[in-house]
C-alpha cells in the first residue's frame, strides 16, 4: 500500500515536473515569438515612420526647389534685364551702327561648340572609353 | 502480507486526491478543444459558406487606388532660359467632421477674414459632419502658409501645382497656357503646351492596394499591391530664342501703336531649317492669368488666323510663272492701267498706268494688272499647282497647336470663277496665315527647297536629349528660279520698297497691302487694309525670313510706308542678334 502510494506519487512528481518543463518552454517560445514579433513590428513601423519623414520632406525639398527656380526665371527673365539695363545707362547695339573689322591671317572662325554632339555616335564612344580608363583608374571591379 | 491489485475504485481517499490534476488537465483539454472547434467552426463559416460575399465586400470596401501627379516638364528657349515651368499654389479644405459645433462659428469668421470671402459661404461648407469639403480650389503659396501656421482646427491646406510663365506675355501665343480639362486634371491648350501636352505631362504614377487593418504602423494602413511609378514629363527646348523674341514683340507693339493699328504680328523663320527664330502677336496675354483675357486674343495670328495676303502673294505667282517658263525675266508688258480676267475688270493699287515694264518692274512697281497677266499666261492648271506646291490651303505642319489650313478656291470648286486667276495672282480671293505667307518666301530663299517649320528643337528626359527630326517639305521651285526671284526682289527693296532696306546688307522683299472684307457684308472695305511685308536678308546668303503684318493701320493703308519699315527695324535687331555682318564685311572675310 505505501509502495501503490509512493509510485503515485513519483509519477505525480514525474508529471509535474513535465508540466512544468513543458508550460517553461511553451512560454519560452511564445515570448521569443513574441519579442521577435513586436522587434520586427516596431521595426517596421520606425522604417515606415521614417519614410514617411522622408517622403514629407522629399515633397517640401521640391516645393521649395520650385519655388527658387521660379524667382530665379523671375529675376533672369528679359523684360527685367532690359529695363535694368536701362537704367544702368546701357542702349540696344544695332549692326549697322557697329563697325566690323576684317582682321587678315586668322585661323578660320571656330565653329560653335556642336549642340548635337552628344546625340553622334562618336560621342557615345568617346565617352564609353573615358568612363572605363576612370573606371580603370580608380581601380573598380565592374 | 500479500500484494493486492490495485485500482481506481479501490484506491483510497488520499490517492483520489491525488489525481485532481488529471482531471483538472482533461478539463481543459476539453475547454481548449471547444474552443479550436469553435474557431475552426467560425474559420469554416468565414472561408467556406459566406467567403464569396465576404471576398466582394472586402473589394468593394477596402481596395484603393491613388494616381500620382508627376511633374510637368519645362519649356525651354533655344539657350536653355526657362519660358515655362511648375511652382505650387495651395486648396484649402475642411473636415466638418472633426471641428466641434463651438468652433465652426470662429473658423468660419476666421477663414473668411482670411480668404476675403462672406462668412455666410464658408459657414454654409462647414455645416454637418462630412469628412471632406472644399473650401477653396487655389490660393496663393504665402496665403496658403498663412492658414496652415493658425492651425484651425478641421483645417487642411494641400498644396495644388500650377503652371508659371516667368517672361509673363513673352511668346504668349508660342507658349500657350495649362488649364484644367474635362476628366478633372490639367490639359495644355493652343501652341507648345497644346500640341506636346501628352510628353509635357508625363505618365501618372499610380499606387493601388487594400486597406490593411492589420498594419503594425496604424490601426489602417494601406498596403500597396501595385505601385508604377510616375514618369515626369519631357523639358521641351525650344527654337525661339527669348532676347530675339522680346526685342521683336517690342518693335511689332511699337509700330501698332505708331502706326494706329488695331492689330499685328511678325514671324521669323530660318529658311535653310524650317526654326522659327521668333513669332509675336500683339494685342497679347499674360498666359499666367489667361481666363482674363479674351477668347479671340489666346488665337495665335501667326498660325491660327488666315488672311488675304495681297500683294506679298505676287512672289508665288511670278515664282510659278519662271520656274515653268511661262514668262522670263526680260519679258515685256504693256501696262494700260487695267486688264479684263474673266469678265472682270482688274486695275491697279494706284489706277495708274505704267505703260512696257519688264518682270521684275511688276514686282518692283506690285502692277495688278502685270501679275494678272502673268497668270494668265500662266494658265489655272499650273498656277493651282503651284498654290498646292507651296503648301497654301493645306496647314504647314508646325509643331503647335491651333493652326489654321487657309483657304483657296481652285478649278473644279462651285465657288472659283475664271477671275478668280487673275485676283488670286495678287493675293486676292484666298487666304494664307502668315506663317504659311513666311515659308512660301522662305522656299525662295532657301534656294527652291520648303522646309517644314517647327519650334521645338529637343525634348529631354532624365538627362537624354532627343532631337526632333526635320524633313524638308520638298522642292517647290528650282534652284535657278529661286535665284532670279531672289534678285528680283532684291531689285523691289533697292528701287521700290526702299524703307525696308538697312545700311549695308542686301534685302530681298515684297509689300503688300490687302483690303479687308466688310464683316457681315459684301466686298472690301475702301478704308482699312493689311499692310504687310514680307523678306529675307542677307539676299545672297538668306539667314532669316520674316513677315511683319499690321491689321488695319490708320495711319497710313499701304504696307511700303508701315509694314516696310517696321521690316526694316525688325533685320536690324536680326543682324545684330545672328551676329550677321554687312554683307562687304562678310564677303571680305570669305
Amino acid at each position: 500500500m505505501e509502495m501503490a502510494s509512493h509510485c503515485t506519487k513519483t509519477s505525480i512528481r514525474k508529471l509535474r515536473a513535465r508540466s512544468a518543463l513543458g508550460v517553461v518552454l511553451i512560454l519560452g517560445t511564445l515570448s521569443l515569438l513574441g519579442w521577435v514579433y513586436l522587434t520586427q513590428a516596431s521595426y517596421v513601423a520606425t522604417t515606415s515612420h521614417r519614410l514617411r519623414d522622408l517622403e514629407k520632406q522629399k515633397e517640401r525639398i521640391e516645393q521649395e526647389s520650385w519655388q527658387l527656380m521660379v524667382e530665379i526665371a523671375e529675376l533672369e527673365s528679359v523684360s527685367r534685364l532690359a529695363s535694368r539695363a536701362q537704367e544702368l545707362g546701357f542702349v540696344m547695339a544695332f549692326s549697322d551702327e557697329t563697325e566690323f573689322l576684317a582682321v587678315a591671317d586668322t585661323p578660320p572662325a571656330q565653329a560653335r561648340a556642336p549642340t548635337r554632339g552628344a546625340d553622334e555616335p562618336g560621342a557615345y564612344w568617346w565617352a564609353n572609353v573615358t568612363s572605363q580608363f576612370t573606371a580603370w583608374a580608380q581601380g573598380s571591379t565592374r | 502480507m500479500r500484494d493486492t491489485p490495485v485500482t481506481a475504485v479501490d484506491l483510497p481517499p488520499a490517492v483520489s486526491r491525488d489525481l485532481r490534476p488529471f482531471r483538472r488537465v482533461a478539463f481543459a483539454q476539453a475547454f481548449f478543444l471547444g474552443v479550436a472547434l469553435l474557431i475552426v467552426a467560425q474559420l469554416v463559416r468565414w472561408q467556406v459558406i459566406q467567403r464569396r460575399s465576404l471576398l466582394t465586400d472586402m473589394v468593394a470596401g477596402s481596395a484603393y487606388m491613388q494616381e500620382i501627379s508627376p511633374n510637368r516638364g519645362m519649356i525651354l528657349d533655344r539657350n536653355e532660359k526657362v519660358l515655362a515651368l511648375n511652382n505650387f499654389d495651395y486648396a484649402i479644405e475642411a473636415a466638418p467632421r472633426w471641428i466641434d459645433e463651438e468652433d465652426k462659428e470662429r473658423v468660419a469668421a476666421d477663414l473668411s477674414a482670411l480668404l476675403q470671402c462672406p462668412v455666410a459661404e464658408i459657414r454654409a461648407k462647414l455645416v454637418g459632419d462630412a469628412a471632406w469639403a472644399p473650401i477653396a480650389q487655389r490660393v496663393p503659396r504665402e496665403l496658403g502658409k498663412e492658414i496652415i501656421l493658425r492651425r484651425l482646427p478641421g483645417i487642411y491646406a494641400s498644396p495644388v501645382a500650377v503652371r508659371v510663365y516667368p517672361e509673363k506675355t513673352l511668346a504668349a501665343h508660342v507658349l500657350g497656357f495649362v488649364a484644367g480639362s474635362d476628366e478633372g486634371g490639367t490639359q495644355g491648350y493652343y501652341g507648345v503646351e497644346g500640341f506636346y501636352d501628352d510628353l509635357l505631362q508625363g505618365k501618372t504614377g499610380l499606387r493601388n492596394g487594400q486597406w490593411d487593418p492589420w498594419s503594425p504602423v496604424s490601426f489602417a494602413d494601406r498596403r500597396a499591391r501595385n505601385w508604377t511609378i510616375p514618369e515626369d514629363g519631357r523639358t521641351v527646348v525650344l527654337t525661339i530664342d527669348r532676347t530675339v523674341q522680346y526685342l521683336v514683340a517690342q518693335e511689332l507693339r511699337a509700330a501698332v501703336e505708331r502706326y494706329g493699328a488695331e492689330s499685328g504680328s511678325i514671324v521669323i523663320v530660318d529658311p535653310r531649317t524650317g526654326a522659327i527664330l521668333a513669332s509675336a502677336a500683339y494685342p497679347t496675354y499674360d498666359p499666367n492669368q489667361f481666363a482674363e483675357a479674351e477668347d479671340e486674343v489666346l488665337i495665335d495670328p501667326v498660325i491660327g488666323v488666315a488672311y488675304e495676303p495681297g500683294s506679298t502673294f505676287k512672289v508665288v505667282t511670278m515664282a510659278a510663272a519662271l520656274d515653268t517658263g511661262a514668262v522670263h525675266p526680260d519679258d515685256l508688258y504693256n501696262d494700260i492701267g487695267y486688264i479684263e480676267v474673266g469678265g472682270r475688270i482688274l486695275r491697279n493699287w494706284d489706277n495708274r498706268a505704267y505703260g512696257m515694264v519688264d518682270m521684275t518692274g511688276i514686282l518692283v512697281r506690285s502692277l495688278n494688272t502685270g501679275i494678272a497677266h502673268v497668270n494668265t499666261v500662266l494658265g489655272p492648271e499650273r498656277f493651282y499647282q503651284y498654290v498646292n506646291r507651296f503648301g497654301f490651303g493645306e496647314r504647314t505642319g508646325v509643331d503647335l497647336q491651333g493652326e489654321a489650313s487657309g483657304l483657296t478656291r481652285q478649278p473644279g470648286d462651285p465657288e472659283w470663277h475664271e477671275s478668280d486667276l487673275g485676283t488670286n495672282a495678287f493675293g486676292q480671293g484666298l487666304a494664307a496665315t502668315p506663317l504659311q505667307m513666311a515659308m512660301a518666301v522662305g522656299a525662295v530663299a532657301n534656294r527652291g527647297v520648303m522646309m517644314r517649320p517647327y519650334v521645338v528643337e529637343s525634348l529631354t528626359q532624365n538627362g537624354q536629349m532627343i532631337y526632333a527630326k526635320h524633313n524638308p517639305a520638298g522642292r517647290v521651285i528650282s534652284d535657278e528660279t529661286a535665284k532670279v526671284l531672289t534678285e528680283m526682289m532684291a531689285q523691289v527693296v533697292e528701287q521700290g520698297t526702299v524703307m525696308a532696306q538697312v545700311e549695308g546688307y542686301r534685302i530681298a522683299g515684297k509689300t503688300g497691302t490687302a483690303q479687308t472684307a466688310i464683316l457681315g457684308g459684301y466686298g472690301y472695305d475702301p478704308n482699312l487694309t493689311i499692310a504687310s511685308f514680307v523678306g529675307f536678308a542677307p539676299a545672297d546668303d538668306p539667314r532669316f525670313v520674316a513677315l511683319v503684318k499690321l491689321d488695319k493701320p490708320t495711319a497710313s493703308p499701304w504696307g511700303t510706308t508701315t509694314a516696310a519699315p517696321t521690316f526694316s527695324r525688325v533685320a536690324r535687331i536680326m543682324f545684330t542678334q545672328l551676329e550677321i555682318p554687312p554683307d562687304a564685311v562678310r564677303w571680305e572675310m570669305n
